[in-house]
């Protein structure tokens, strides 16, 4: 088609295509390819148009109007000069007046037109002059509304000045376009530009109607449909809605008393658009107002905090009374201060600790000094003594706590408002500090622990000499023993010292502390263990540590406690890690032991507590080091195995126990130690002497690189085995053989199959190897994981899980075969009993029929019950069930702990299940759950309350 | 709507009780104490603020008396003030709990605590009448407000 060429009418082209047809754009896009590269101009295409343009049809003429609105759209703008632009104008203000079904592409063209930036003076005017005179916005659809909107608003970007000229005019007409807008989407648009309209325009005395027009969206009462994730939500029309209620001045009379009106409402969202509104108005509206409404609006701020059952309307509501207060405080004192005045006297009377509205009327005051200097200072001023004075009159340590709470807060916001930390200019909150440290020295437990956490909130507005008496007060608390809690508030505030002034806490404290005992050693050193981590103390620290570690025999039990809760505790600060690995620790503490083999006795409580107190500092600097460094113990290694051989004290395999565990895989030991935990294991007196050998009998296999070496000692453990094998202790056997397999499933050597069959084969006729599943199974095992060297293949436990159930499964559900069943859902991976949920559900609900251990029972119970609360689609499937399983549970005899995790898996089913599957069996339910309430023991009827109480409640009206 | 008391005393709520080793032996019987019926009714709620009856002290420990021989047990509560028109409700929502979380054997009294309330006897003779209470009980705002107090808030 070439319009130059065949100058044909573009009406023939056109007549009888649907604008919604693929063709009609196509041909179209031509026209505008055309146009842009000047085989034709818009003069011309104006004229073939004609045709259409004048058409009687109405139908035509849209088409005609969609052509020309289309290439208007779309050609560049140096296609048209300002003459066309201007005859285009005049076109369009017409056509504004043509039929309604003209309508929406008139209002494309426009806005189309709009965009180009030589649009001639009066043109703008002339269109919405015509376009607020034919185009009654509210009956166009939402598309064409929008477009409206869109016209306006790139009218008032362009062109300001010349709609300014049209003063009450084009207001007027905005108004009247806007009024009654009902769409989100339009709403949101409109929100969003009509605060730059309200700024540019002088409203005039148009100014409440406009307001009103706003005024009736609010509360914004909108729900975004559920199935639309991404749409408009509720917060955003609401938060731009305020934008514009709040965008003018002019609105400020009639704004706030809106606010108010809503704020008393007992509408949620009502109350929350208001504190909103009467926020933001304090960026925009003239001061005069607030102060004329300040008392309502205290009253309602006061109102919402006072009897307020939700937090977050509350919060909201103390930022505002923050916000507006804040405003207010721009005026002078003599208008400003005696709101302050009316404000705090209303309060006052509410300060009393035992009443309902302290803790609310505290936060007021709070957030109140939160405002300004001049707030913070007057409130202060009038409510600090006041509250000293309650203080020093009640007689309750409890209520004398809270008090303190609340004192202490003013001082944080104190410091917060002036930013400086300095307080004792203020002669109020200088009292309080006092009070503070009165706290502290008080004889009620209680209030010296809110003594010492307010200490360490305010360290940095201590003065010198409340620090100095405070030093002087510690230091016989740090070497005495404390209640926990006491113990924990102290060492707060210590350590906060500690960090702002290390040299007073070193000169004042530390340096003055004489022990005279090794009570008092115990104490001093678990003080010492809070400071460690503050590097200008470590290293000396951990020097006093050594020095006792040192010391005679008995103090050295003390200080290598110590040290080993202290090194537990910080096992990942490297700088303390070095400073021990520097003095040699572990050489140290190992020859004390060999020191003192002789007296070493593993049945003393102490004794046996001061090996694993070793063993555990060993592995704890062991582990960190290199391989280079971990050689250095080999020599000690073997020194500790020649001193065990000999005097067969078995207390020494702890120590070994902690030489080795952590060692590289590649390092090798020159001594075979196997046979000698063999022995121990099967032959020792001592149980925990017993798992120690054990794991540490694991480990070695675990982490054997040589496959020769690894051959041997599994044949001599079998050999072992057998000929040491005693009936009467087949635990023993059963252990020595469970994690044997352990060792080798976790590394997945070739040999696990072979063992985990030797123990199956044992459980047909011992139930005591259904044990060894659980030792199996089990997770967390410091002597075989990662930080010991040990090879822990990924999936280890699920694997042995899933190959375990499958089997079992396909076996007869003996007694042992269950119990062995239980043991492997004890430890089983919470993922991977979910994935296997469905293929072992009967033999779980077996084992619950027929299994008579308790232990068993309950755990099975346990698990079911995290499946009830946590997995709910699954456990709704089998809903029933595991229903009726648990109530004949929760009359079990022989064990309450069964009774009780039965009643509370009954108890789960009421959270979070679909009701209408549970009602049905809500009387059946109710009525056997009675029973339970007349339980002998009382923490199964507590169980069983709980339960019934959740199952009356489901359909119960609330 | 406004509140009667605006203002109450708030006390502070006793410690969890502790559990004893023989508590945890399957084998001896706990009985029923004043303690236990307590634990039952302390958490129930306020109607009008959100503290609950242990907070305000309208629900104390020495003023239950548990009978296990006689399967009995007698609760008195105090009204935070003399003209409260709640304590009925209040009352109420005692007995429905203790209705639901006590073994049948027992039978309940619920009254005013002597000297506490204007209306004492009125307030008593209703709570003591069964009829009235089943009456009560049918009344869906009135089982509404009930169930509210009684529902745990946080468990």
């Amino acid at each position: 088609m070439d319009l130059d060429m065949n100058n044909k009418n573009l009406k023939d082209e056109f007549e009888n295509l649907n604008k919604d047809d693929p063709d009609f754009s196509k041909k179209c896009s031509k026209l505008i390819k055309d146009i842009n590269e000047g085989l034709c101009t818009i003069l011309q295409l104006t004229e073939q148009l004609k045709g259409l343009l004048v058409d009687p049809v109405p139908v035509n003429r849209e088409i005609g109007v969609h052509v020309l609105t289309m290439v208007l759209e779309e050609i560049s703008h140096e296609r048209i000069s300002v003459a066309q632009i201007n005859v285009m104008c005049d076109f369009y203000a017409d056509k504004l007046k043509d039929h309604h079904q003209i309508i929406p592409a008139t209002l494309r063209g426009i806005l189309a037109l709009l965009s180009f930036n030589n649009v001639p003076d009066g043109q703008l005017r002339k269109l919405l002059d015509s376009l607020f005179k034919n185009v009654p916005c509210q009956q166009q659809q939402q598309h064409d509304r929008l477009n409206i909107y869109k016209i306006l608003k790139k009218s008032l970007e362009n062109s300001a000045a010349e709609l300014l000229e049209m003063d009450m005019d084009f207001v007027y007409g905005v108004m009247s376009a806007v009024d009654g807008e009902r769409d989100p989407r339009n709403l949101l648009f409109l929100f969003h530009w009509l605060p730059i309209f309200l700024r540019q325009c002088n409203l005039g005395h148009l100014r409440e109607e406009m307001f009103e027009v706003l005024a009736c969206y609010f509360p914004i009462d909108f729900r975004t449909p559920p199935q639309d994730s991404n749409s408009i939500s509720r917060s955003t029309l609401a938060s731009s809605l305020s934008d514009c209620l709040c965008a003018t001045p002019d609105f400020a009379e009639y704004c706030l008393p809106l606010a108010l009106e809503k704020l008393s409402s007992s509408l949620h969202i009502a109350k929350f658009d208001s504190l909103d509104i009467l926020a933001k108005g304090c960026d925009i509206f003239a001061v005069s107002f607030y102060i004329q409404h300040s008392t309502d609006i205290w009253s309602q701020i006061q109102r919402e905090v006072l009897n307020n059952n939700d937090e977050e309307l509350e919060k909201m509501a103390l930022q505002t009374l923050v916000t507006v207060m804040r405003k207010l405080s721009d005026n002078p004192d003599s208008i400003y201060k005696p709101i302050l005045s009316d404000i705090v006297d209303t309060l006052k009377g509410n300060l009393l600790p035992n009443m309902k509205l302290f803790v609310p009327s505290c936060k007021m005051l709070h957030h109140l000094c939160k405002s300004s200097k001049t707030a913070a200072s007057f409130v202060i001023g009038e409510i600090v003594p006041i509250m000293i004075n309650t203080f020093h009159i009640t007689s309750t340590a409890t209520h004398q706590v809270l008090l303190l709470k609340k004192l202490i807060c003013f001082v944080w916001i104190y410091t917060e408002v002036y930013q400086k930390f300095e307080v004792t200019e203020n002669q109020h909150l200088s009292a309080v500090l006092y009070l503070c440290l009165k706290a502290c020295l008080h004889n009620d437990d209680e209030l010296r622990v809110a003594g010492f956490y307010c200490i360490s909130t305010i360290i940095k507005s201590l003065p010198d000499d409340i620090r100095k008496c405070f030093y002087e007060n510690i230091r016989p608390l740090l070497i005495q023993e404390q209640p926990n809690h006491l113990r924990f508030a102290l060492w707060e505030s210590f350590k906060g010292l500690a960090e702002m002034h290390p040299s007073e806490i070193q000169n004042c404290v530390l340096d003055q502390i004489q022990i005279k005992n090794n009570d008092e050693l115990y104490w001093y050193l678990q003080s010492l263990s809070t400071i460690i981590p503050i590097e200008t103390f470590t290293q000396d620290t951990l020097g006093t540590y050594f020095k006792y570690c040192q010391s005679d025999f008995e103090t050295s039990l003390v200080a290598i406690h110590c040290l080993r809760q202290t090194l537990e505790q910080y096992s990942d600060v490297a700088r303390i890690q070095y400073y021990v690995e520097e003095l040699q620790i572990v050489c140290i503490l190992v020859d004390l032991i060999l020191r003192h083999v002789d007296i070493i006795d593993i049945c003393n409580i102490i004794h046996k507590r001061l090996l694993c107190d070793i063993s555990t500092i060993s592995k704890l600097i062991v582990r960190h080091q290199s391989c280079k460094a971990q050689i250095l113990y080999i020599t000690k290694c073997e020194e500790v195995i020649s001193v065990y051989r000999n005097c067969q004290s078995v207390g020494l395999v702890i120590i070994i126990d902690g030489l080795i565990s952590c060692l590289h895989k590649d390092i090798k030991l020159p001594s075979n130690i196997v046979p000698d935990l063999l022995s121990v294991a099967l032959g020792s007196d001592h149980d925990f002497i017993v798992t120690i050998a054990n794991q540490l009998l694991a480990n070695l296999l675990n982490k054997n690189l040589d496959d020769e070496k690894l051959e041997n000692d599994l044949q001599f453990i079998e050999n072992y085995l057998c000929k040491n094998w005693n009936a009467n202790r087949l635990d023993r056997s059963v252990t020595v053989l469970s994690w044997t397999t352990k060792a080798l499933l976790m590394r997945n050597h070739s040999k696990g199959a072979k063992w985990t069959e030797k123990l199956i084969e044992l459980l047909d006729t011992h139930k005591e190897a259904a044990k060894g599943f659980e030792i199996i199974m089990k997770d967390k095992c410091p002597s075989l994981s990662e930080e010991s060297s040990c090879n822990v293949k990924l999936l280890y436990r699920q694997k042995f899980f899933m190959e375990m159930t499958t089997l079992f499964l396909q076996k007869k559900p003996t007694k042992n075969n269950l119990l062995a069943v239980g043991y492997l859902l004890k430890e089983a991976p919470r993922q991977v009993f979910i994935m296997q949920f469905k293929k072992i559900i009967k033999i779980v609900l077996l084992c619950l029929e027929e299994c008579e251990d308790e232990e068993i029972m309950f755990i099975i119970l346990d698990r079911l019950c995290d499946l009830i609360q946590n997995d709910k689609s699954l456990a709704e499937e089998y809903l029933q069930e595991l229903l009726s399983r648990f109530i004949a549970l929760s009359t079990f005899k022989s064990s309450m702990n069964v009774r009780i995790k039965a009643l509370e898996g009954i108890q789960h089913f009421t959270v979070d299940y679909p009701i209408y599957k549970l009602l049905p069996m809500k009387e059946d339910v109710v009525q056997r759950l009675a029973l339970c309430l007349g339980d002998k023991k009382r923490l199964v009827r507590k169980a069983a309350v709980d339960a019934r109480l959740g199952w009356i409640m489901l359909d119960a009206l609330t | 709507m406004e509140l009667e008391n605006i203002n109450p005393h708030v006390y502070k709520k006793i410690s969890d009780r502790p559990i004893l080793p023989e508590e945890e032996d399957n084998d001896v019987e706990d009985e029923f104490d004043s303690r236990e019926i307590f634990d039952l009714i302390r958490t129930i709620n306020d109607p009008e603020h959100p503290l609950t009856l242990e907070e305000l002290h309208v629900v104390e420990n020495s003023l239950i008396d548990v009978d296990n021989q006689n399967n009995t047990i007698k609760v008195l509560y105090t009204p935070t003030i003399p003209h409260c028109s709640m304590a009925t409700l209040i009352g109420l929502s005692i007995r429905v709990k203790l209705l639901r979380c006590l073994p049948s054997r027992f039978k309940v009294h619920v009254e005013i605590n002597p000297g506490t309330h204007a209306s004492e006897h009125a307030v008593n003779k209703q709570l003591a009448d069964k009829e009235r209470v089943a009456a009560a009980l049918e009344n869906t705002h009135l089982i509404k407000v009930i169930n509210q107090c009684i529902v745990n808030k946080v468990s």
